[in-house]
C-alpha cells in the first residue's frame, strides 16, 4: 500500500507542478492582457493565444499525472499495487514534468507578457511574441518526456 | 520558388497630373514609393492642409463608428471576437450607402442619438437620486412648499447617525423648536427640525456638532409621496424616450454604420495617398517619384500609365550592387501557404533565397505529428476550409487557414499510422466498434505503448532536416565559390554526424556488425579531417590545432538540435493521451441513467475540441520554432523588408469578388 500511496503523491505532484505554473503564468499574461483590451479591445483574438500559451504546462503535468494513474490501473478494473521501491520509482519520475512545468510556466507566462507589450504597439508581430514564449516551453517538454519514459520504463 | 526580381521605378511627369497618377498606381497597388528627401523640393501649398483635414475627417467617422457600433450588432459571430469581419460591398453598393447616409445626413442623426441618449441618461440618474432623497420622508404628509413658506418657522429634513441621536434629542429640548423623527433604518435616523427662525445660530450650532445631513428640497414642492410619484412617472417617459431611441437607431444603424465604414476606408486611403504625394520630389512644373516593382508588373504599369497620361517619363532599372530592394515571395500554390510562416521569421534578404519551398514539407510532417489523430485532421481540414470560404477579410491574411488544411489532411495519414480515432473511440464506443477492424489495419505503432518508436521517428526527422539544413548552406556556398567553406564547414560535419549514428546502429544490429569497424574507422579520419581544418583561420600552428579540437565541441550543438524534435513526441502524445481521457469519461458519464447519453455526447464534442484547438495551437507554434531554431540557423540569414506597395487597404470594408 506505501507503494501505491508513493505512486499516487508522484501523480498529484506531476498536477499540481504543472497546475501550479500555468495558473500563475496564464494569470500574469491575463493580467497584461486585460489592461491591454481596455485600449484596444479588437485585439482579442491575438491576446487570446498569448495568454494561453503558458496554459500547456498544466496539461503536461495533468498528462503524466493521467498516465500514472492508468499505469496503476486506478481507473476502473483492478489496481495494481506497486512495492514501495516501485512506488518510489513512479514518484521520481514525475518530477521533471512537475518542476520544470512548475517553473517553465511562470516564466513563459512573463516572457507572454512582454509580448502582450509588443503586441499593443504592432499587432502584426503577435506570431513573434508567440514563438519567443514557446522557446520557453521548450524545458516542460522535455519534463513531460522524460516522465512519459520513465514512466513507460518501470515495469509493474 | 523564390524571390522575385525587383526593379527601381522612376516617374517624372507634370505636377498637373500628379494626383491622379498616384491614384492610379494606388489602384494598381504595384509600387513601394521611397521618400526622397531634397531641400528646395517645393510640394503642393495645399497639401499640410488637405492631411489635416483628412486626419480630422477619420477621426469624426471613427467617433461615430464607436458610438454606433454599441448599438448595432455584429453579424460575425464567435469568429468576429477572434478575427474582426469585414463587409464586402460591389462599387454599386458603395455610392448607394454613401448617398443613403448623406440622405439621412447621418452625422446630424448620430450626433443627435448620442445627444439624446446621454440627455436621458443624466436626467434618469438625476431623477433616482431624488427619488432615493425623498423616499425616507415618504411619511411626511405635509406638502413641502407650505412648510418652506411658513412664516416664523424653518423646517430642516435631516439624517442622523443612531448611535447620535439620543443625544441630539437632548440637545434640542432645550431649544425653541421641536423634532419628529420621520423613518429609521438600522445604521441612520431621519426626522424634521421645525425651530423657530430666532433660533437659526443655535439649531445650526446643535446641527454642525454631529454628524447631522441636511437636505436641501428646495426643488420640491409637493408632499414627497406626491413628489415620488411624479418622479416615477417622469422615469417611464424617459424610459419609454430611450427605448424609441434605441429602437430607432437599430432600424437605421445598420444603414448608417455601413457608410461609415465605407467613408473610413475611403479617407483612410485618401490619406494614404496625399503622404505618398509628400515623398516625392517636387519643382515648380514637375514632380519626380522614385521606388520599387516587382519586374515582372513592369509591362503592366507602363502600359497603364502611358496610356492614360502625356507628358510622363518612367524609366525603370536594376538594383544596383548596394541597394536593398524590398523582398516579395511568390510560390506555387501548395507552398504559398507556407510564407505566412517565413514571415514570422522574416522576409531573406536580398542576396538570399527564398525558404518557404524547404520548410513547407517539414512543417506539415511535423504539424501532422504533433496532433496524429485521424478524426482532428478530418475535423481541421473540413473546418480551415469552411471558414476560407466564409471570413470575410483579405486573400493574403487567409494563408493560416490553408496552412491548417494542408496540415489537417496530412494528419489524418499520420493519425491513421498511430492509430488516432478520436483517441480510441472506436474500441471503446460500442456504436463505433465497426471502424475498429478499418482502424487495426492502418494501424503501424500505437505511441502510448510504443513511445520510443515514435521518439526514434522524430529524432530521425529531425536529423534529417538539420542535415538538409547543412546541405543547403553546402550548395550556396559552392554558388558564391566559397569551395573551402563549402567542404570543410558543411561537407565534413554532415559526413562525421551522419556517420556517428551508423556507427552506433552497426555495432548494435547483429547482421551489420562487419561494417562496424569501416563505419568508426570513417568517423574517425572526419573527426581528424575538422580539427585539421575548423582551426584554419588562426594563426599559429598550435592555436590551429586547439581551436580545431574545440570545434568538435558543436557536436553537443547538433545533439542538442536533434533531441529538440522530442517535442513532436511529446506533444503527439499529450493529442492522444487526452483524447483517450475524454473517451474515458464520456464513457464513465453515460451510464448515468436518462441524461447519461446527452451528457456523455457534449463531453464528447467539449473535450475533444478542446483538445483539437489547444493541439492544434500547440502543433503550429512548436513545428515554426523547430524551422525557425534549428532549421534557419544553419543557411539562412534574414533581414529583407517586405514589399508593401501604395495599394487601397482596407480596414472595415473589402471589395466583393465578381464572380465571373
Amino acid at each position: 500500500m506505501v507503494g501505491t500511496a508513493l505512486a499516487i503523491l508522484g501523480a498529484a505532484l506531476a498536477v499540481f507542478g504543472g497546475g501550479i505554473g500555468s495558473s500563475i503564468g496564464v494569470g500574469i499574461a491575463g493580467q497584461a492582457a486585460a489592461g491591454l483590451l481596455s485600449e484596444q479591445p479588437e485585439k482579442f483574438g491575438n491576446l487570446l493565444l498569448l495568454v494561453a500559451i503558458p496554459g500547456t504546462q498544466g496539461i503536461y503535468g495533468f498528462l503524466g499525472g493521467f498516465l500514472v494513474i492508468s499505469k496503476l490501473g486506478l481507473l476502473g478494473g483492478s489496481p495494481i499495487s506497486p512495492d514501495i521501491y516501485q512506488g518510489f520509482q513512479i514518484l521520481f519520475a514525475c518530477l521533471p514534468v512537475s518542476i520544470n512545468g512548475l517553473v517553465s510556466g511562470i516564466h513563459q507566462g512573463k516572457v507572454a507578457a512582454s509580448g502582450i507589450g509588443m503586441v499593443a504597439k504592432r499587432a502584426e508581430e503577435s506570431g513573434r511574441a508567440l514563438i519567443l514564449a514557446a522557446l520557453v516551453e521548450t524545458y516542460a517538454i522535455l519534463g513531460l518526456l522524460t516522465t512519459i519514459l520513465l514512466l513507460n520504463g518501470i515495469k509493474l | 520558388m523564390a524571390i522575385l526580381p525587383m526593379l527601381r521605378v522612376n516617374i517624372a511627369g507634370h505636377r498637373s497630373n500628379e494626383e491622379e497618377i498616384i491614384k492610379e498606381l494606388q489602384n494598381l497597388g504595384v509600387i513601394e514609393i521611397e521618400r526622397i528627401d531634397y531641400e528646395d523640393s517645393s510640394p503642393p501649398e495645399w497639401l499640410p492642409e488637405k492631411l489635416a483635414q483628412t486626419n480630422r475627417e477619420l477621426s469624426r467617422v471613427k467617433t461615430s463608428i464607436n458610438f454606433l457600433k454599441e448599438y448595432v450588432s455584429s453579424k460575425g459571430g464567435i469568429v468576429d471576437i477572434f478575427v474582426p469581419q469585414k463587409f464586402s460591398f460591389t462599387e454599386e453598393e458603395r455610392a448607394n450607402l454613401i448617398e443613403e447616409f448623406q440622405k439621412n445626413s447621418g452625422y446630424e442623426t448620430i450626433e443627435l442619438w448620442e445627444k439624446s441618449l446621454e440627455d436621458t441618461k443624466n436626467q434618469i440618474a438625476n431623477l433616482i437620486q431624488d427619488k432615493e432623497l425623498l423616499s425616507p420622508f415618504q411619511n411626511i404628509n405635509l406638502s413641502i412648499k407650505k412648510m418652506k413658506e411658513l412664516k416664523e418657522i424653518d423646517v430642516y429634513f435631516c439624517q442622523a447617525k443612531r448611535y447620535e441621536f439620543d443625544s441630539i434629542l437632548k440637545e434640542f429640548s432645550e431649544l425653541l423648536g421641536d423634532i419628529a423623527v420621520v423613518s429609521q433604518t438600522p445604521l441612520y435616523v431621519f426626522f424634521i427640525i421645525a425651530a423657530h427662525k430666532s433660533a437659526v445660530g443655535e439649531v445650526k450650532g446643535v446641527l454642525s456638532k454631529y454628524t447631522i445631513t441636511t437636505y436641501n428640497m428646495e426643488r420640491f414642492s409637493e408632499t414627497p409621496n406626491r413628489e415620488i410619484e411624479r418622479i416615477e412617472l417622469r422615469l417611464k417617459e424617459l424610459e419609454e424616450k430611450r427605448n424609441k431611441v434605441l429602437e430607432d437607431i437599430k432600424t437605421k444603424g445598420e444603414v448608417l454604420i455601413k457608410g461609415l465604414y465605407i467613408m473610413y476606408d475611403d479617407y483612410q486611403n485618401n490619406y494614404l495617398r496625399y503622404e505618398n504625394l509628400n515623398k516625392s520630389v517636387h519643382t515648380k512644373s514637375t514632380f519626380f517619384l522614385t521606388g520599387w516593382a516587382r519586374g515582372k508588373d513592369k509591362e503592366r504599369i507602363k502600359d497603364v500609365l502611358e496610356k492614360r497620361f502625356r507628358n510622363l517619363y518612367i524609366v525603370f532599372s536594376p538594383p544596383s550592387p548596394e541597394e536593398e530592394p524590398p523582398i516579395a515571395l511568390e510560390n506555387n500554390p501548395l507552398v504559398t501557404p507556407f510564407e505566412t510562416v517565413t514571415g514570422i521569421y522574416g522576409m531573406p534578404n536580398s542576396k538570399e533565397f527564398d525558404p518557404t519551398p524547404l520548410i513547407a514539407p517539414f512543417f506539415a510532417i511535423f504539424f501532422a505529428l504533433c496532433l496524429t489523430d485521424l478524426g482532428y485532421g478530418i475535423i481541421l481540414a473540413l473546418l480551415s476550409s469552411y471558414l476560407y470560404k466564409t471570413v470575410l477579410i483579405e486573400k493574403t491574411r487567409k494563408k493560416l487557414l490553408r496552412v491548417l488544411l494542408i496540415g489537417g489532411i496530412i494528419t489524418i495519414i499520420t493519425g491513421a499510422i498511430t492509430g488516432g480515432w478520436f483517441g480510441n473511440a472506436p474500441e471503446v464506443f460500442p456504436f463505433m466498434r465497426f471502424l475498429e477492424p478499418i482502424r487495426e489495419k492502418f494501424i503501424l505503432f500505437d505511441p502510448i505503448k510504443e513511445p520510443v518508436t515514435f521518439l526514434v521517428l522524430s529524432l530521425a526527422l529531425g536529423f534529417i532536416q538539420i542535415m538538409f539544413g547543412l546541405g543547403v548552406k553546402m550548395v550556396l556556398n559552392f554558388r558564391r565559390g566559397l569551395y573551402k567553406e563549402a567542404i570543410f564547414d558543411q561537407l565534413f560535419w554532415m559526413l562525421f554526424l551522419i556517420g556517428i549514428p551508423l556507427a552506433a546502429g552497426t555495432t548494435m544490429i547483429e547482421p551489420l556488425k562487419p561494417f562496424s569497424k569501416h563505419i568508426t574507422y570513417f568517423v574517425g579520419i572526419m573527426a581528424i579531417g575538422l580539427v585539421s581544418t575548423q582551426g584554419r583561420h588562426q594563426k599559429s600552428i598550435v592555436l590551429k590545432i586547439t581551436s580545431g579540437l574545440g570545434s568538435l565541441y558543436s557536436v553537443i550543438g547538433y545533439l542538442s538540435d536533434v533531441i529538440s524534435y522530442s517535442r513532436l513526441l511529446a506533444l503527439g502524445l499529450s493529442t492522444g493521451v487526452i483524447a483517450t481521457v475524454v473517451n474515458e469519461l464520456v464513457k464513465t458519464f453515460s451510464n448515468i441513467p436518462i441524461f447519461g447519453v446527452i451528457i456523455g455526447i457534449l463531453i464528447f464534442i467539449g473535450g475533444h475540441l478542446f483538445n483539437l484547438v489547444i493541439n492544434a495551437f500547440g502543433a503550429f507554434v512548436h513545428s515554426s520554432r523547430l524551422q525557425f531554431v534549428e532549421f534557419f540557423t544553419k543557411f539562412f540569414e534574414g533581414g529583407g523588408r517586405e514589399f508593401k506597395p501604395l495599394r487601397n487597404i482596407s480596414i472595415y470594408t473589402i471589395e466583393k469578388e465578381v464572380k465571373g
